[in-house]
């Protein structure tokens, strides 16, 4: 068998398995783990944007010393102190962070790979539906800068969110409008943004 | 600023009828007792007289602890919204002693499972038991692998007699706004189905529906504690009850094998109530008596048959 009947056996193999996944949630740790450990797993995929993406969960972890910590009973008071002091400290460490910075040409390519796979046959509709019952916006973000509270999170997908790498705690993926966005829950702060990675977007408000 | 004030109260004085309402669940000695909100947190006229008949109802029904579906917070998230659409609303009941259990819709922000007074203890998903019942408290927004992996361990492990899993979004919804959340239906209630739970609740949709049973498990929607959504329920073969014209909050006990609930609107209503027997969710599902005097339903189906056709 040649590399190339090789690699596509592993992609129907893929889609067969993520397909399946609706089934009992061991089957589904199954379809993970060959989809982590593969050859054209998600490891190594996405080597370059896990590196990048552990490089800033490091920095926070570095700059989280020294704040009150806001725990796992806060008040509200004590949530808001954190997130801010956390954030202005991230802010000042990565002033100069730009689009891209881990979104990086490679990591777009990896991304919208998993997004036609995931994004294909009858999951597309559900997909689709699952982004619009999120009640999707389309708002202006910008990489260091805050999440606007006030607007809703929207829904990930858990289809896409089964062929998206995993990420450290307290860092999610969001999707705004046609953009995938990065966001760090802890600090409120979109990490980074890849701009057009749902060219097929559904409306957004 | 005070004068915004006394208009909530005294719109919420008015609102509350002065008859007490009747509950009419039965109190069984040992029974665990909660109340249900969803959608709640808007600080605005219709949460707060909500509220108010919640603790009205508190005080004939003296539940223990209560689950909130989601969106708990909506808008900013200043500490002084937490007080105006929490604290305040709830102190009556915060003061009794009363427990929230809160899982997050999608206004609300990922940080709000540190806040002491939500009982997240910093998850954003996490179970607790009351009783012979076992709780599993989702994150719909964020159904990531690490979740459904925890979800079924904690499944597996659970011997207690009832699993009650409670999240933001509706496997089943009948309302135009959203409607029923067919993805996260294919992950989620299977492992539901293979493991046993039979009750689930969810918010999203700003109406009150009780949809008949599917593959076993009762589900409620209950997203309309302070948001409401007039004249948005469209009518599913699948709705068993709905009501979309006020707001409302289900109160629930479950003494051994059976779970009563009983939905009061903002006014004093009970628009639906009815008993679901543990284990016999396929086989019986029944209205309270006392219903069919107070607020008459569609007749239950008859269990067994599930799978109804689902236009949405």
């Amino acid at each position: 068998m040649n590399g190339a009947a090789r690699n596509w056996l592993a992609c129907c193999g893929l889609v067969l398995l993520a397909s399946g996944w609706t089934g009992a949630a061991a089957g589904q740790t199954q379809t993970e783990a060959v989809q982590e450990t593969g050859p054209n797993g998600k490891q190594a995929r996405f080597r370059e944007f896990l590196d990048k993406v552990k490089q800033y969960d490091k920095l926070r972890n570095s700059l989280r010393g020294g704040i009150p910590a806001a725990g796992k009973k806060a008040s509200a008071e004590e949530i808001k102190k954190h997130q801010e002091t956390l954030a202005g400290k991230i802010q000042e460490a990565r002033k100069d962070a730009k689009p891209g910075d881990l979104f990086t040409a490679n990591a777009q390519k990896a991304f919208r790979r998993s997004i036609d796979r995931a994004h294909s046959g009858t999951r597309a509709k559900k997909i689709d539906r699952t982004i619009v019952q999120g009640e999707p916006v389309k708002i202006d973000l910008y990489v260091n800068k805050a999440y606007p509270e006030k607007m809703p999170i929207t829904t990930v997908p858990p289809t896409l969110l089964q062929h998206f790498p995993k990420l450290p705690k307290k860092i999610d993926y969001r999707i705004v409008g046609d953009d995938l966005v990065l966001h760090d829950t802890e600090s409120n702060l979109v990490i980074d943004i890849f701009s057009g990675a749902f060219p097929n977007a559904p409306p957004h408000t | 600023m005070s004068r915004i004030l006394i208009r909530v109260l005294f719109s919420a004085i008015l609102a509350v009828p002065a008859a007490a309402q009747q509950i009419t669940l039965p109190q069984a000695k040992g029974s665990v007792r909660f109340a249900v909100i969803g959608d709640s947190g808007t600080g605005e006229r219709l949460q707060y007289e909500t509220a108010e008949r919640l603790r009205l109802a508190h005080q004939q029904f003296p539940f223990e602890f209560a689950l909130m579906l989601g969106d708990n917070i909506y808008g900013s998230k200043t500490p002084r919204d937490f007080e105006t659409k929490f604290e305040r609303p709830y102190k009556p009941l915060l003061d009794s002693k009363v427990t929230f259990y809160a899982s997050l819709g999608n206004h609300d922000v990922p940080e709000e499972q540190s806040y002491k007074p939500f009982n997240m203890n910093g998850q954003r998903y996490y179970s607790f038991k009351k009783g012979n019942v076992r709780f599993f408290a989702l994150d719909s927004n964020y159904m990531d692998p690490d979740q459904l992996t925890w979800l079924t361990n904690q499944l597996q492990n659970s011997t207690d007699e009832w699993k009650i899993a409670f999240f933001h979004h509706p496997l089943y919804s009948a309302a135009a706004a959203h409607g029923s959340s067919l993805e996260l239906r294919g992950i989620l209630e299977p492992l539901f189905e293979k493991y046993g739970v039979q009750v689930v609740f969810s918010g999203h949709d700003h109406v009150y529906e009780r949809i008949t049973p599917q593959k076993g498990i009762a589900y409620f929607t209950e997203g309309s504690s302070g948001q409401l959504r007039r004249g948005d329920i469209r009518g599913a073969a699948f709705t068993a009850k709905s009501f979309d014209t006020d707001c409302t909050f289900i109160l629930v006990e479950i003494a051994e094998d059976a779970l009563y609930f009983e939905t009061i609107s903002r006014t004093g209503e009970t628009v639906d109530s009815g008993k679901i027997a543990r284990n016999v969710a396929k086989k019986e599902l029944v209205p309270a008596a006392s219903q069919l005097q107070q607020a008459p339903v569609r007749a239950w189906p008859p269990l067994g048959v599930q799978g109804h056709p689902d236009p949405r």
